[in-house]
């Protein structure tokens, strides 16, 4: 929003605008000191998501790029207002980077209160099952660890401890020091983050060719992409950003 | 000219992503996010077309690969919006003739109004006369003169990795947007861009029915195979069923995506930010913005990058052409020695693949086509040394690949799935995935019914594929225009579960019904049983 369209909005409006993205104000400040620390606040966004996105999210951005800060609008969408919850018994992981998981649950109404009426129930638990394969079974469990959760949350997001393997979830009820499975999500495979060794056999210049490829990494060991600010901070930038001599180095 | 391609250093593949979210809203007179389409054609689609035509007229051989999407090919033949486009291109006209007065004290900015008037009209008369306000013909045409290599998407550029559980989901993307490109263009595609590079060890078995032989992949999605790939990113891997996988190069993308360190940050370039709908007085601009009170990119832009102070000064056309051509020339320059360098460790002919959004060309990087044409150009004139190829030019060359198994990556910030889940966007994903569930109990429940029925099963269906648009999870985690990716998000949703609610009831009304298929006329062909298990 440019200067000009903020002083069109009536000071009522300046503050429900900076309330909307949760803009902190100092009471009681004049119009024009609001609409500076507004202008202010929407730079600094505007850097920050700059900073947070690689090239090709910026490049993709620009595609919708008409107005400035239009994204704090008046404007209501409260006859769309979607259920928080189906009221359903169910869980769901979804695979976000080869660290974290989020899933997303619910227990139906009916059965979460037979769960709260069980003799002996402490609480819930949401159980990260690390398997062997894409298969659940009990056999197949390598591991597993327990969050505590309450029946008003509904979503999390998990860092994995190991990558290269499966998970799901598990939705558990403890009643009098055991626990019983209330729902189980889907097998997710998590990925790996790194340049596998070589094969005898194969092509002995690879390790110079993933170099020339731009990746540092020294081979076996994991240099995640998701660890670093933005892709192309691992590039080795090989003919355009080096000059000739050090590229012949 | 296969054969011939072995012999050079190496090739270039240059794969060029067109896609745009449906947007069209017939409700209302005029839509500011309609905007997006009109922009993209002024400024990437025609001068891409005018790049194929200056090429042909001088005999120059191309082999581009464009990635045409479905929501876009769509757009580009609906007539209400092709309309609209006219009347978008009348409305700039009239604003570059009244710059014509208002400029007339001052011959640098003068030179500028006179410059886009020229532009706005050439770009209305060529539309009209030339594509008959269908530049699809034209891709198609080049397409058949053998310069292009149409490729599609998904239906609605659906971020697969998200929606991994539903495999009746992924074949329906896959499905409709391959029918819909056949539609089109009367050909099955070779290659499909998979939406956002976005990659899940097992997406080719999808793809294999459907006869398309490659996707372009991430780096890391590549390099991080199963196996190690022992080409580097300068050959293609093979997933195990045989489709072929393309991973982007870094270093020249980045040349050309950086605006910090690459072409496009040049000081000679045009300045992407400082439009005449923010510089021109309220009351002057009023006509050509917003609801007239809200500022927003009129397209007019009279000043160069200069420097990152607010003082421009004027941007000069012939200054940042000769600009694009030596970025070009050095571009090319770079390839060839990173081919040769390549070279000295590789059994084949190394490929370089350099895979962009179509819309950096022209809309944001203005003298973008320009590059392009150069570098295209430049590569005949060194075509000893090196050659374009599409990937499935590469793969007659060289049909035989390693065989591995890439891993999961997106182009995403940080490379995987963040961008389109996050604490921004990760509410979606609760209702998108139970849309999915529903329109499959909605078909064991009706699984062949006619007339009015079938109807509003059908456009259940496109509210499913409508609401899996990566483009919304993307807007609100890029923070432009979030108000309007939520809408529609909520929109789809919600006209889903009222349809879902209808067909439960057994009432649904036939009025509303048609007023929804007209606003969201997507896929006209769609079959809801397209998400039935084992179609």
């Amino acid at each position: 929003m440019t200067e000009e369209r903020l002083y069109s909005f009536s000071y009522e409006q300046l503050l429900e605008i900076s309330d909307r993205g949760s803009i902190p104000v100092t009471p009681g400040v004049d119009k024009s000191t609001l609409i500076s620390m507004l202008l202010e606040a929407f730079e600094e966004d505007r850097d920050e998501r700059e900073e947070l996105n690689n090239l090709a999210i910026q490049m993709e951005a620009r595609k919708f790029s008409i107005s400035q800060d239009e994204e704090i609008d008046l404007g209501q969408d409260d006859d769309l207002e979607l259920p928080l919850r189906y009221n359903e018994t169910s869980a769901t992981l979804l695979l976000r980077d080869p660290s974290w998981v989020f899933c997303f649950w619910d227990i139906e109404d009916k059965k979460a209160d037979e769960i709260r009426k069980t003799p002996g129930f402490q609480g819930l638990l949401l159980r990260v099952v690390e398997l062997n394969s894409r298969d659940y079974s009990s056999d197949n469990i390598l591991d597993y660890f327990d969050i505590p959760i309450k029946f008003s949350d509904y979503r999390r997001y998990v860092n994995l401890p190991s990558e290269d393997t499966w998970y799901c979830i598990e939705i558990r009820a403890i009643v009098e020091e055991q626990d019983y499975l209330v729902t189980r999500s889907n097998v997710i495979e998590t990925t790996r983050e790194y340049v596998t060794a070589p094969h005898e056999n194969l092509n002995s210049h690879s390790d110079e060719l993933i170099r020339l490829s731009g990746f540092t990494s020294e081979f076996g060991e994991a240099h995640g992409v998701s660890g670093y600010q933005e892709i192309p901070q691992r590039i080795i930038p090989i003919h355009d950003l080096l000059d000739e001599e050090q590229f012949n180095d | 000219m296969i054969e011939q391609l072995k012999n050079k250093k190496g090739m270039i593949s240059l794969v060029l992503h067109a896609h745009l979210p449906f947007v069209r809203h017939p409700e209302f007179e005029t839509f500011l996010e309609e905007a997006w389409l009109f922009e993209a054609l002024s400024e990437t689609y025609l001068p891409l077309l005018r790049m194929f035509e200056n090429l042909e007229k001088d005999s120059i051989p191309v082999r581009v690969t464009i990635s045409l999407s479905p929501t876009l090919t769509h757009m580009l033949t609906d007539e209400l919006l092709m309309q609209r486009y006219v009347d978008h291109l009348n409305m700039l006209i009239e604003l570059a003739g009244k710059e014509l007065d208002f400029t007339a004290s001052n011959p640098e900015e003068h030179k500028m109004a006179q410059m886009y008037h020229e532009i706005y009209s050439r770009n209305l008369r060529e539309f009209e006369e030339i594509y008959e306000r269908n530049i699809l013909k034209k891709f198609r045409y080049y397409q058949e003169q053998g310069a292009v290599e149409i490729i599609t998407t998904c239906a609605t550029h659906s971020f697969l990795p998200h929606y991994q559980n539903f495999p009746e989901m992924i074949r329906a993307q896959i499905l409709t947007g391959i029918e819909s490109h056949d539609r089109i263009f009367s050909s099955q595609p070779k290659g499909i861009w998979l939406p956002e590079c976005g990659y899940f060890p097992g997406v080719e078995e999808y793809l294999k029915p459907f006869g398309i032989e490659y996707f372009l992949s991430s780096a890391h999605g590549l390099l991080y195979s199963e196996d190690r790939p022992v080409n580097g990113l300068y050959a293609p891997v093979d997933c195990p069923n045989g489709i072929s996988t393309f991973a982007r190069d870094r270093a020249s993308s980045r040349a050309v995506w950086s605006a910090t360190d690459g072409y496009p940050g040049d000081p000679v370039y045009r300045d992407f930010y400082r439009d005449l709908g923010f510089d021109r007085p309220l009351d002057y601009i009023a006509p050509y913005i917003n609801c007239g009170v809200n500022r927003v990119n009129t397209g007019l832009k009279y000043y160069a990058i200069t420097d990152k102070s607010d003082n421009k000064v004027i941007y000069d056309p012939a200054a940042a052409s000769a600009k694009a051509k030596e970025h070009a020339a050095e571009f090319l320059d770079n390839r060839v020695k990173q081919c040769e360098t390549l070279g000295q460790y590789m059994d084949r002919t190394p490929i370089i693949n350099c895979p962009y959004d179509a819309e950096l060309f022209g809309h944001w990087w203005f003298e973008g086509p320009q590059f392009l044409e150069a570098l295209i150009r430049e590569v005949h004139r060194r075509s000893d040394e090196i050659a374009l190829a599409t990937p499935s030019d590469y793969l007659k060359a060289y049909p035989e690949n390693q065989v591995t198994k890439p891993a999961f990556s997106s182009w995403g910030d940080k490379g995987y799935g963040q961008v389109w889940l996050d604490g921004s966007n990760d509410w979606i994903y609760r209702h998108t995935h139970k849309l999915i569930e529903r329109m499959q109990e909605l078909i064991e429940r009706f699984p062949d019914e006619k007339g009015l029925k079938e109807r509003t099963l059908n456009q259940a269906a496109r509210e499913v594929l409508l609401s899996q648009a990566s483009d919304w999870p993307f807007i609100m985690k890029a923070g432009t225009m979030v108000p309007y990716a939520r809408k529609r998000i909520k929109s789809h949703i919600h006209n889903f579960n009222y349809i879902y609610d209808s067909l439960s009831r057994n009432t649904i009304k036939t009025e509303w019904l048609t007023k929804l298929e007209k606003r969201n006329n997507i896929f006209p062909f769609l079959d809801y049983r397209v998400f039935r298990k084992g179609y």
